[in-house]
């Protein structure tokens, strides 16, 4: 995978956003890249910032109260944080696509579905009436949603909540992009529809040599269909791998933590279950030093002092920590 | 839809209905008898047997329950009654007054509409800017000056001082397109000030708020440019609490509609409504308050049917 | 009128301020001759009018309906306009001066033989004659052709037809006001042709006699009239060309201010100023600007029967706590005369003896004193609800607090201060009028138990046997004198307490010609239409 070429790199990304209570970081400094046909997972817990990196990309942070403000992120050389307004949307939705992450509330309730699905088409590629008409029809079938032309005329109400996610996913892939950044797509559904899906996406990636971001906190999709994992801590990427090398050999200690508290299909049930003790910090009040000293068992005094930075501890395998233990 | 709106017209109808026994009986508590001091003001002084002779030619001098019988049974014929203060026939006298405050109100509704709307959308997309604070500024001015000294403030500069538009008075638009339109420029202008204030409020809050959706991010993401965005995605959901505003406001002018009609001289049935209260004009009350009701029940109506159309989960609710 | 209406009083005031010249005072005949013969005719040598233009006026209420008689008529100045009345009163409001009559006699003071002018037409070609009048005050009378004016026929017995153009007018009993009300509108001439076809159209399609004819009527918004070319006067006045005017236009504008601002837009061309804009014009150099005594008397009316103010001593007390040179000042913008009784300073029967009331607040707490009320009077009653009622009464309400009474004054609208005038419900209230015709119907209506504003609340057995008499005096000179002496007897009971008589003004735009104030105050209505309008250069 690693010589295939490179789509995006990401550069020393920070996003803030400004709030009542002060100023939050929710990324900070983050750094990775995306090749052709390579499915990338975004892992960590809750308010750790993988929706804002993901937006970020395409410069949809809330602004304001969001703000980019340091970095780059380069598409085939393009940086797209100094791209133009024109450039920027000439992207969005025709070479990267988002799925986001809710679906009850990500499609427009008064506009029909297949008018929602048929837009970046129009958009992007200029289609019309029947041909655009039949190029949605393929792609709810695609989705395998029943009687997709019907379908098309009803209103997002009208839609279970995982066929709603369905056509969020139909209307991402429709421009056929170079990348998908699909935030939880799966998180509403029920497990065998969630298997589905992701299927669905793993064959454009693999059709399409498209790059696949897969934003989830699910540990069990991610070691099924991610190349590479990062995992995010408090805004940052603490630690960078293969999926297959970070499973059988997590490095960091958060990592480490995050997936004894997960079961495991390699593992037997009866494996005890950990959770990491604590809570994530306060965005407002982030420790000095590692932000996840207070719930490292193997913090030690530098920790509490100075944040780490990412470093290579193995072949395309990276963390960010004082210490390393070997999981 | 259909058996929706056959509902609401039956509801249309009885309250209708109860209107007209409300506004009879209201009449009749009112202090005062409309004869009498629209008489006293007159020059007949010594004589007041020509009151009760005039009281006598408009029924007046039946107990309540005959008047009202015969109004009721004159009215459903066709028949409303002759004016007390203005000797005309009520049903002549409506359907002549009726055009002009159509028409007042259709300009205000545009004015309202072409003024509140813009200033709403822009002042959510240049939110807390200086145009916003601008805008801000000038809606609550719309909102809160008074009528009257906006309305003679622009008579004197626009048909005084700079005299491109006559200061007042109406001209049938049939008669005189040109005109009419002239002269239906600050009345109107007058009368849709206060609601564009307040809808630009509403629209600025409504838009702010669905720009917020997530579904508007979805647009972005889409590739769609902030004009395209707003357009196709946010304007009709920001709508739907915007046309009840709408409904409300247009409900609601006929209250305005009275000092901008005596104050621009228009024949209308804003004027001529409250004339009949304080004349105690009894036959044009009860006609106008029907037209009241049937005016804000026909604007709840058209502001369902509306909503229905902007907002698709309504639509099959119901 | 019930006093409040400062408002209406306007609209009046014009009526009144068109009303006519003195002939031969004294005399209880009006006798005619050539027009050109009569003072009031005559022209001016260098007035050059020409012809052209219609003349633009407002109204603040639409005409309503057209027929005189038939109630309600809101704009008695455009009634003027197409419709002319058998007398005038002049310049002291003596139904005097013969207009569409010839002349009137009394052959005793139960019968009157009328001469009419010879060669007047209606509007609709049928001739103004005899048998029209006869028809025509036969139809006021006939109770199912509900005209409001009947009762003031009520002392016609008959009408006789001696010849075409003269009649013979037998009353029930002497009938001294006959004069006066042929002034007023039972007077107005209506096309006999035009009733008998149809009196419910007569309401919207006038046939009169008058310089004027309806040439387009927008209900609730305008009237359009065009020049009579067939008009009586033009022909018997030796100026063939008038009315000058093609016609004129009346719009209906309800408010002061907007009728104001068309005056000055150019868009109208004459216009009654409320007093509150008098000062604000005064100096325009477009306008010319006249003031003239008005016709309306403000006053506070007591009840005299009920409560405190059958003490002659409290309404004394009232009476001479109020400051009337303040409340002209302070509330009419000085726009005002002030009053002694009933009658104006300018009307043939008010007394020239009477002083206005003194201001002397000591001697009110005097009186409140003597009459056992040392520590303070309450009184209740109601006054109009307009802007200047407002201030009037809030003026009135303080003058009176200084001295110790307190005014409990409800502000009200007509209907419901109507009602209470009727039930008599008040101490002390509004209590103006508006004085149009005879000086009967205003010392009946104010203090004749059958009178329109009295219902009970006045009974000065002295004031009620002179206005009987003077209803029954048909001696001009001896009438006079019977009004001079109710208006000693109302002065000297403290009746009422009179405030001021009006003063109106009127705006005219310059290219307006032919107003001259001193000839309209001497001869007033005769003046009025004996003296045409015209604009200069007949252009508008
Ligand atoms: N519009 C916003 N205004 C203020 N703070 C925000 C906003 N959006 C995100 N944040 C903050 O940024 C941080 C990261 O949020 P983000 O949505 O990226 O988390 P996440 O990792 O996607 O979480 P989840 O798994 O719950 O989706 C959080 O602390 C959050 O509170
Ligand atoms: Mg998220």
């Amino acid at each position: 995978m690693n010589d295939a070429p490179e789509l995006l790199s990401v550069r020393n990304l920070t996003v803030d956003f400004a709030t009542a209570e002060g100023l939050i970081t929710a990324v900070d400094n983050v750094s990775f890249d995306l090749r052709e046909g390579e499915i990338l997972a975004l892992v960590g817990e809750s308010g750790c910032g993988k929706s804002a990196t993901a937006l970020a990309l395409l410069r949809l942070i809330a602004n304001p109260p969001g703000r980019i403000a340091s970095g780059s992120v380069a598409f085939r050389g393009q940086d797209l944080l100094r791209a133009s307004e024109d450039e920027i949307r000439d992207i969005r939705g025709n070479r990267i696509a988002m799925i986001f992450q809710e679906p009850m509330t990500s499609l427009n309730p008064v506009l029909t579905v297949g008018r929602q699905i048929g837009e970046p088409l129009m958009l992007h590629e200029g289609l019309r009436e029947e041909a655009l008409l039949e190029k949605c029809v393929k792609l709810l079938e695609s989705v395998s949603i029943p009687e997709p032309r019907r379908r098309m005329g009803g209103y997002p109400h009208q839609f279970s909540g995982g066929m709603r996610q369905r056509v969020m996913i139909a209307m991402g892939m429709g421009c056929a992009p170079d990348i998908i950044i699909a935030d939880e797509p799966t998180t509403a559904l029920d497990v065998t529809i969630q298997a589905q899906l992701l299927e669905l996406l793993r064959q454009q990636v693999e059709t399409h040599r498209t790059a696949l971001m897969l934003i989830t906190h699910n540990l069990g999709i991610v070691a099924r269909y991610a190349d590479r994992v990062n995992v995010m801590y408090a805004g940052r990427i603490v630690e960078s791998a293969g999926a297959d090398d970070l499973y059988e050999r997590p490095r960091h200690p958060y990592t480490i933590g995050l997936l004894r508290s997960v079961p495991r299909l390699d593992q037997p049930t009866a494996a005890k279950l950990v959770p990491i003790p604590g809570q994530p910090p306060d965005a407002l009040r982030m420790p000095q030093g590692c932000a996840f000293h207070p719930r490292c068992p193997f913090a030690v005094a530098r920790c509490r002092a100075e944040a780490p930075a990412l470093r290579e501890v193995g072949a395309g395998h990276a963390i960010a920590c004082w210490v390393d233990v070997d999981g | 839809m259909g058996r929706f709106i056959g509902v609401r017209l039956l509801h249309a109808l009885v309250i209708l209905a109860l209107v007209t026994v409300l506004v009879f009986i209201i009449a009749q508590l009112m202090p005062g008898d409309g004869v009498l001091a629209a008489m006293a003001g007159s020059i007949d002084m010594s004589d007041a047997s020509a009151v009760e002779r005039v009281r006598k030619q408009y029924g007046l001098d039946q107990p309540i329950l005959v008047q009202f019988g015969d109004w009721l049974a004159r009215f459903v014929t066709g028949d409303w009654g002759t004016s007390i203060g203005g000797g005309e026939k009520v049903y002549d006298m409506f359907m002549r007054r009726l055009s002009p405050t159509l028409e007042l109100f259709l300009g205000a509704t545009i004015w309202s509409i072409g003024i509140g709307i813009p200033a709403g959308i822009i002042g959510a997309l240049k939110r807390n800017s200086a145009v916003d604070v601008a805008l801000t500024t000038g809606t609550m001015i719309g909102v809160s000056i008074p009528a009257f000294w906006e309305a003679i403030m622009l008579i004197y500069l626009l048909a005084v001082i700079f005299p491109i538009l006559p200061p007042s008075g109406y001209v049938p638009f049939f008669e005189d397109p040109w005109l009419n339109i002239k002269s239906m420029l600050l009345p109107t202008f007058v009368l849709g000030t206060h609601s564009a204030g307040l809808l630009a409020r509403y629209v600025r809050s409504s838009l702010l708020e669905v720009l917020g959706q997530d579904y508007i991010r979805t647009a972005r993401a889409k590739g769609f440019s902030e004009r395209a965005v707003i357009v196709l995605h946010a304007l009709k959901p920001a709508m739907i609490p915007v046309v009840t505003v709408i409904g409300l406001a247009w409900a609601h002018m006929l209250g305005g509609a009275f000092f901008v009609e005596v104050i621009f001289a228009i024949p209308g049935l804003g004027r001529m409504s409250v004339d009949a209260i304080f004349q105690k004009d009894f036959p044009v009350m009860q006609a106008t308050l029907i037209a009241v009701t049937l005016n804000v029940l026909l604007v709840n109506l058209l502001v369902d049917i509306l909503y229905g159309y902007l907002d698709p989960r309504i639509r099959v609710r119901r | 009128m019930s006093g409040d209406t400062d408002r209406r009083a306007f609209v009046l005031g014009f009526v009144a301020a068109t009303f006519a010249a003195a002939l031969r005072p004294g005399a209880a005949e009006a006798a005619g001759g050539a027009i050109k013969d009569q003072p009031w005719a005559v022209w001016d040598k260098n007035d050059k009018p020409v012809r052209g233009g219609y003349f633009r006026v407002a109204a603040e209420q639409y005409i309503g309906k057209m027929n005189p008689n038939h109630w309600p008529v809101n704009d008695w100045v455009s009634m003027g306009y197409f419709h002319e009345r058998l007398m005038f009163n002049d310049g002291q409001y003596k139904p005097t001066v013969p207009w569409l009559a010839e002349s009137v006699k009394f052959e005793d003071p139960k019968t009157v033989l009328m001469r009419l002018r010879e060669g007047v037409t209606f509007h609709d070609g049928s001739a103004f004659d005899a048998a029209s009048i006869k028809y025509q005050m036969e139809w006021i009378k006939d109770a199912k052709n509900q005209a409001w004016t009947l009762g003031m026929m009520a002392p016609l017995e008959s009408i006789e037809i001696v010849d075409p153009l003269t009649l013979r007018w037998k009353f029930k009993q002497p009938w001294a006001a006959f004069n006066g009300v042929m002034t007023n509108v039972p007077g107005y001439a209506l096309s006999a042709k035009a009733l008998q076809a149809d009196g419910d159209k007569y309401d919207i399609d006038p046939k009169g006699t008058g310089p004027y004819l309806l040439e387009e009527a927008s209900p609730g918004n305008y009237l359009k009239l065009k020049r009579n070319p067939n008009w009586w006067f033009a022909k018997a006045s030796g100026h063939p060309d008038m009315p000058y005017f093609d016609g004129i236009h009346v719009s209906v504008i309800p408010d002061p201010a907007v009728r104001l601002a068309n005056l000055r837009a150019g868009k109208i061309d004459a216009l009654t100023l409320e007093k509150s804009q008098y000062a604000a014009v005064r100096n325009d150099p477009n306008l010319n600007i006249y003031r003239f005594p008005g016709n309306h008397t403000a006053g506070l009316r007591f009840n005299t029967t009920k409560g405190v103010f059958q003490d002659i001593r409290l309404r004394k007390a009232v009476s001479h706590a109020i400051d009337r040179r303040a409340l002209i000042a302070g509330t009419q913008f000085g726009l005002a005369r002030i009053a002694s009784c009933i009658f104006p300073g300018d009307h043939w029967c008010h007394n020239p003896e009477l002083k206005p009331v003194a201001f002397d607040p000591d001697l009110s707490k005097k009186l409140l004193a003597e009459a056992g009320h040392a520590n303070g009077l309450t009184v209740k009653g109601y006054y109009p609800n307009t802007a200047i009622g407002q201030t009037v009464a809030e003026a009135v309400r303080n003058m009176l607090g200084k001295v110790g009474i307190t005014w409990q004054v409800d502000l009200l609208a007509p209907a419901q201060s109507a009602t209470r005038m009727r039930e008599a419900d008040y101490d002390l209230a509004t209590g103006g009028w508006t004085w149009v015709f005879d000086p009967d119907p205003t010392a009946t209506g104010l203090y004749h138990p059958g009178g329109g504003f009295n219902f009970g609340r006045s009974k000065n057995d002295q004031v009620i046997a002179l206005v009987e008499a003077g209803r029954q005096e048909i001696d001009l000179e001896k009438r006079k004198q019977i009004y001079w002496q109710m208006e000693k007897v109302l002065y000297d009971a403290y009746e009422d307490a009179w405030l001021w008589w009006d003063e109106t003004v009127v705006a005219y735009r310059k290219q307006v010609q032919g107003w001259k104030n001193e000839g309209f105050m001497k001869y007033r209505d005769a003046w009025f239409w004996a003296h045409p309008l015209w604009f200069k250069d007949g252009k508008q």
